[in-house]
């Protein structure tokens, strides 16, 4: 089952809100269905406070929340959201639709364009965005 | 050799968008307002205003990197009804030009297959690349790289091998410099505008965000100039072997030449052009406009159903099939009434208002906002913004006045078309529950 390695991490909001997508994300079956055969390094970055968690996304759960990126910049399975930190924080507690942050500009996600629709499918679905 | 790859990248993305079917009806509309020599002084011109216009997108691009561009630009900056006005006339450019593009790729078909319908054909390929878009298939970047590199590589040699010989043709001398220079490329600068227009999409395609910084400021300009050369030459290359008559009228000049050069087999090399056209500018057209149609959907200024997506493949297929539509639709009217010069020069003026809308957008944000993140800032004078911002509408109303005989027709499509984007404005505000949204963003900006 999905474990996460906090043990060097000072608890954050923005990695509280973190973890309630991971508990969301790994207990909903539309979702599963949605991530087939989507293995994705999820780093998410506050642009205003420097800090830096990457979700690894792999056999269609989040599976490890970890401090920093421990995956290249060129990596081609690295999904990058940038944004300030309270943006993030509503964005993964499902209180700021990403696709709309996107469209402000309050978010930036680099990745293929598949990936980023099958982020805001994911949304969708968790939230009903 | 990964930075390389990422340049280049950019680079063929940039100039593939730009370069489609239509590109050569555009010269062919050239050739009806400017001789041969003012045509190129017209298409060096409008790239390098392009040029100049791209390094304020570039600014735009640093402050919201991998944002849906056209949308995100004019809503942070501009008041919230105009921006969606201006979003709305560049997403019926889109459609258009889908149009525009899809009845072009018929004309070639039917030189090497008279006993198609135009109509069957444009259908035809709208559905297959409707049925590829909603299948989530999605280009690979080497086989974009490999399409763009292969048709503009094309162009430059079978351009630069038909003129090489027979560049005494051009006749150039003193006396074109007292032909109505002015006159000239007046009306030729807003439909030149239109050989470059897709150059900006680049900004959405970022692989990370230090990209901004350099590497996509640099890739629009050399975009460009690999365009301003191409048409440049292939351009020459008509003049010195076909008949100006011969390329004023036809929409696909470039068959004629073909033939001219390879004989009956030049069709074939036409329709081989025409499908590297197809694939690096036609299908990224189609879907860029079907997610710009599910961004809007998302934000509900369209019905919710147009923002659906394929939970299986991730596809925004509300926004394909609705793209997908208005395409045939806009096709069906093209094909009926031989609208493509009009449609294009009308999608050239309206993208001129929307470039000067992006300049005005910088200088409003760089006020409005003059703390905010910019990892590329322009380097143009406030003066030279504001002489763009002035001058690019007014190139692309004297377009509208290229087409001799078809003003009429011309302003009538122009005005029809602002009146859709209004009334959908209106509808979009009023029927959807976004207007308090709207409150919100113009007390904002």
């Amino acid at each position: 089952m999905a474990t996460t390695d906090v043990s060097a991490v000072q608890t954050s909001s923005l990695l509280a809100s973190l973890h309630d997508f991971q508990n969301r994300f790994n207990n909903d079956q539309r979702v599963k269905k949605l991530i087939k055969g989507w293995n994705r390094f999820l780093k998410v970055d506050g642009t205003d406070t420097g800090e830096i968690y990457t979700l690894t996304i792999q056999d269609f759960a989040v599976n490890k929340i970890e401090p920093g990126c421990p995956v290249a910049e060129d990596n081609e399975d690295l999904i990058t959201l940038q944004a300030a930190q309270e943006a993030l924080v509503r964005i993964f507690t499902g209180k700021y639709n990403p696709a709309h942050a996107l469209i402000d500009g309050a978010l930036a996600v680099f990745s293929g364009e598949r990936d980023k629709v099958k982020l805001e499918a994911i949304a969708m679905i968790i939230w009903g965005l | 050799m990964k930075k390389v790859f990422e340049l280049g990248f950019y680079v063929t993305f940039g100039a593939g968008i730009a370069f489609g079917i239509s590109s050569f009806t555009i010269l062919s509309e050239l050739f009806k307002v400017a001789s041969s020599f003012w045509l190129v002084v017209s298409i060096c011109l409008a790239g390098f205003v392009c040029m100049l216009l791209s390094s304020s997108i570039a600014e735009l691009a640093s402050m919201y990197p991998s944002a849906p561009g056209v949308r995100t630009y004019l809503k942070v900056a501009l008041p919230p009804r105009t921006s969606l006005f201006l979003v709305y006339l560049y997403l019926i450019f889109m459609i258009m030009v889908a149009g525009i593009e899809s009845y072009l790729f018929a004309l070639v078909v039917r030189q090497l297959f008279p006993q198609l319908p135009s109509l069957a054909v444009v259908l035809t390929l709208l559905a297959c690349t409707v049925i590829v878009n909603l299948l989530g298939l999605e280009l690979p970047r080497g086989v974009q790289m490999f399409t763009t590199t292969a048709l503009i590589l094309s162009v430059l040699t079978l351009g630069a091998a038909g003129a090489a010989s027979h560049l005494g043709n051009l006749h150039w001398d003193f006396r074109v410099l007292s032909d109505h220079p002015l006159s000239q490329i007046g009306d030729a600068l807003g439909s030149a505008v239109y050989l470059f227009i897709g150059f900006e999409w680049v900004t959405m395609m970022g692989f990370n965000a230090k990209a901004y910084e350099r590497k996509i400021p640099i890739s629009m300009p050399l975009a460009i100039l690999t365009n301003i050369v191409a048409y440049c030459i292939f351009a020459l290359a008509l003049a010195t072997r076909i008949p100006v008559d011969t390329i004023k009228a036809t929409a696909i000049p470039q068959l004629p030449y073909f033939v001219q050069i390879f004989g009956p087999r030049g069709s074939v090399v036409g329709l081989v052009l025409s499908i590297l056209a197809i694939v690096s500018c036609f299908n990224a057209g189609v879907m860029g406009g079907s997610r710009l149609i599910y961004a809007l959907a998302r934000e509900g200024n369209f019905p919710k159903s147009w923002g659906t997506l394929s939970l299986r493949t991730g596809a925004p297929i509300g926004g394909v099939l609705v793209l997908g539509t208005l395409a045939s639709i806009a096709s069906v009217i093209i094909v009926s009434f031989e609208l493509e010069e009009i449609a294009a020069v009308v999608g050239s003026a309206i993208v001129c208002c929307v470039y000067a809308a992006f300049m005005w957008a910088v200088l409003r944000l760089r006020k409005t906002h003059p703390n905010a993140r910019r990892t590329f800032r322009s380097p143009l004078p406030i003066w030279l913004h504001w002489v763009l911002i002035v001058g690019m509408p007014i190139a692309g109303v004297c377009a509208l006045f290229g087409i001799k005989g078809k003003t009429i027709q011309v302003l009538a499509t122009t005005i029809g078309l602002v009146v859709i984007s209004a009334v959908t404005v209106l509808w979009s505000t009023k029927y959807s529950k976004n207007e308090a949204a709207m409150r919100l963003q113009a007390k904002a900006t």
